[in-house]
């Protein structure tokens, strides 16, 4: 055998395992957008029967904590604290963290709210960057702002928890706008099933979106061509993903930027860990593997409809850190918890979604752009057959455009967020759109991020705010 | 089908229409959204205008009756729903019966319906079901409970008493009772303290004789202050502080130095109210340990 035909056979040999991955991936996003229809489906059917708002309102809602995390938010922090103020519970503190921030933001909220020092005894001790001081608004009773020296978003979130008096807490990003009844609604698995110690609401895109008096009052599309790209790629691992993953009981991620925990069982976890980008996903796969090893019935869960709206990257180095920061941080829970993979001890948890993100969420970047290569080269050497150039383009392009497009149709029969006809085709045609230049360019990033991982890299890098286009109400 | 209907019924509320007139106006086949958009639009009005609607209903609910024995879980909970706000008073033994629906969903929007009636006779009903609710939150069902007004303290306080029930059952009648201010039940309450050891049950029973309990109810309170678990030790420093007097106060400073942040935040509370804030001034003074959880405490309630 010829070294060329030995390459020719490696090559023909890695084709296959390429079109197998996406075979796979596409499978398991078939299958979590079918099972995401019948469960929003439920979910939508059981929303008009029983008005929970109505009933948490009236009838011992659980008290929560909202954790704002911010740093150098000078610009927006006095907006978005009023936004939090406006949100329809019965009972809820604000603990706004300034973590060490070097710009006016404790200047700013202190002017605002007319913050004084006020005593403030901490209820846990999670470790955490020492607080300089604790602030008490002298208008709202419900605002307290601690200062403390820099230590990034984890251990600001530690510190709200040790400050937290609450049974529940909310962790969000100093920038997410939350929608008034976010909170209600997220609330309610709590309500519902007292083993629920997490719930994760859905993220959605603000870019270009009306913002007045911290609300969204109209919802469009974003100009920006990659924010767009975005808005698909959100719905798509909101509405199929995580609601599918979620009826399958299989939720290993809740965004940081919007999520409700049980104090107490964090508090027995350790809090947050300060040493990832990841937080938000090593606490979720920290809470399963805790309750796990104590035999304690839980439930970690999302829900459809609590919306947080933040702001997307748009220029391509910004998006470009961003995934390379949420691979990064993906590869270091996966790496720091590996004992979970494939072990029974962890239930369906450590058999079915663990593998998927190792293997399909963590390698999968890597075989997937490879696999473009090699595709290519195949093709430039005449050992693609047509078959399986047809096979490979049904499989990688247009099974993910179908998925995108069913991922459109499943918000469009249960929330209708983008009700324009011209906001519908925008979103299929960026679903074809996306398969050439965005999804590679994706995989290229996220391979960054992992090989950044593997080299031990720390840091969030630069993060680019355009700010939300505010009408000021009267 | 609702934008034709919106104009009829507003029609029918201000007598441009008669019930006859809107009936004759919404085809066999659509009864069943109609009744939907009824239960919905119903809920904006009360009195002579709710009940024009709910007479105007009452022609369509035997279909939906029904539905209460359909297979769907959802279809029935909505049924229920339905029937509970457009004719609940004629169909609230259909109601009972759907609290031992297989469905805890539908058993709940039953409960929940029973309860917003003015019939504490259905209390006992509840609760003998309330096991059922095992995972829903023990503030939601107390507070479901006390929406029956103070007609069903008695049944509470059965419950309260019934070692048959779970003591989870028995803690949320503890904290119903307590919602309704039953004066009556403290020496009950302080029985339970001595014969049980379930957590909830105590947490809950020394909420309850927080608020209702006597002097002469403070010996199993002060015991309980010094139990191992920190929640019912948290719960039993909260309870003294209501009903303690000077008397207690070193006992109420030692609960400061607990291991429990919990405790320590209630003790120091219990203290202030017990009238040892002199006690919490030495601790702001000393500047060590307490002096934060003391300046916080001394100025809870203080104007800003």
């Amino acid at each position: 055998m010829t070294v060329y035909q030995f390459g020719g056979l490696v090559l023909d040999g890695f084709n296959i395992l390429v079109l197998a991955y996406f075979v796979l991936l596409n499978t398991v996003y078939l299958l979590t957008s079918i099972v995401a229809f019948g469960a929003l489906r439920r979910y939508t059917r059981q929303l008009k029967m029983l008005n929970m708002e109505e009933m948490i309102s009236s009838a011992g809602a659980p008290p929560v904590t909202l954790i704002a995390p911010a740093y150098n938010e000078a610009a927006t922090c006095v907006e978005a604290t009023k936004s939090l103020l406006l949100l329809k519970y019965t009972e809820f503190e604000i603990l706004v963290i300034n973590d060490g921030s070097s710009d006016e933001t404790l200047a700013r909220l202190t002017e605002a709210f007319e913050l004084r020092p006020a005593a403030r005894a901490p209820t846990a001790t999670l470790a955490s960057a020492p607080v300089r001081g604790t602030y008490h608004s002298r208008r709202l009773p419900n605002l307290w702002v601690i200062d403390k020296e820099n230590g990034g978003k984890a251990d600001a979130l530690n510190v709200g928890v040790n400050y937290c008096r609450t049974p529940l807490f909310c962790a969000m990003d100093a920038d997410s706008l939350l929608e008034r009844e976010a909170l209600i609604r997220v609330v309610r698995p709590f309500m519902e099933d007292a083993r629920t110690v997490a719930a994760g609401g859905i993220i959605r895109i603000v870019n270009d979106c009306v913002v007045k008096a911290g609300m969204v009052t109209e919802i469009k599309m974003p100009r920006n061509l990659l924010a767009k790209f975005q808005v698909l790629e959100y719905l798509r691992a909101f509405m199929s993903g995580r609601m599918g993953w979620d009826a399958l009981d299989l939720t290993l991620i809740i965004s940081g930027a919007f999520g409700v925990f049980r104090r107490s069982t964090v508090v027995a976890a350790g809090g947050y860990t300060t040493d990832t980008v990841g937080e938000d996903m090593e606490l979720i796969v920290r809470l399963h593997r805790h309750c796990r090893k104590l035999g304690r019935p839980y439930r970690i869960t999302y829900v459809a409809d609590p919306v947080a709206w933040t702001e997307c990257p748009e220029s391509v180095s910004g998006l470009g850190r961003q995934r390379d920061r949420w691979q990064r941080g993906l590869y270091e829970t996966l790496m720091r918890h590996r004992d979970m993979l494939l072990n029974p001890r962890y239930g369906r948890i450590g058999m079915v979604a663990f593998p998927y993100f190792f293997f399909l969420e963590m390698l999968g970047p890597l075989i997937e752009l490879f696999g473009y290569v090699t595709f290519a080269l195949a093709l430039i050497l005449g050992r693609a057959s047509g078959a399986y150039v047809l096979v490979f383009f049904m499989v990688a392009f247009v099974f993910g455009v179908v998925l995108s497009i069913a991922a459109v149709a499943l918000e469009e029969i249960s929330f209708r967020r983008y009700p324009r006809f011209t906001d519908l085709l925008q979103l299929f045609g960026l679903a074809v759109l996306e398969n050439f230049g965005y999804r590679q360019l994706n995989s290229y990033w996220r391979i960054r991020g992992f090989l950044s991982g593997i080299r031990g890299i720390k840091g969030w890098g630069k993060m680019e705010r355009k700010g939300f286009a505010v009408e000021t109400g009267s | 089908m609702e934008a034709r209907w919106e104009p009829l019924i507003l029609d029918l509320l201000t007598g441009v229409q008669t019930a006859e007139d809107v009936k004759k106006q919404v085809g066999k086949q659509e009864s069943l959204y109609f009744l939907d958009f009824l239960q919905r639009f119903a809920q904006r009005f009360r009195g002579a205008e709710a009940a024009v609607i709910t007479q105007l209903a009452a022609a369509y609910l035997p279909m939906l009756a029904e539905r209460v024995k359909d297979a769907d879980p959802p279809r029935r909970a909505r049924a229920i729903r339905t029937l509970s706000v457009l004719g609940l008073e004629p169909y609230a033994e259909t109601v009972r019966a759907a609290l031992d629906d297989p469905s805890p969903l539908v058993a709940m929007i039953a409960a929940r319906a029973l309860a917003g009636m003015e019939h504490p006779e259905y209390v006992e009903a509840i609760l003998d079901r309330l096991h059922r609710f095992e995972d829903w939150s023990q503030n939601l069902l107390a507070s479901m409970l006390t929406s029956m007004g103070p007609d069903v303290t008695p049944a509470l306080r059965r419950t309260l008493d019934d070692r048959e029930k779970i003591p989870r059952v028995r803690a949320v009648a503890a904290d119903a009772l307590r919602d309704l201010n039953d004066l009556a039940v403290g020496d009950q309450a302080a029985l339970i303290l001595d014969t049980e050891t379930d957590q909830d049950l105590l947490a809950a029973t020394l909420r309850l004789l927080g608020v209702v309990g006597r002097p002469e109810h403070l010996e199993p309170v002060r015991r309980l202050c010094r139990t191992d678990d920190f929640v019912v030790r948290a719960s039993a420093f909260g309870a003294l502080g209501h009903l303690g007097s000077r008397a207690d106060l070193s006992l109420l400073r030692s609960g400061i130095d607990d291991e429990s942040p919990w405790v320590a935040l209630q003790a120091a509370r219990g203290l202030k109210e017990a009238g040892g804030e002199q006690l919490l001034e030495e601790l702001v003074a000393d500047d060590r340990g307490h002096s934060t959880l003391a300046r916080e405490i001394l100025a809870e309630g203080r104007p800003a």
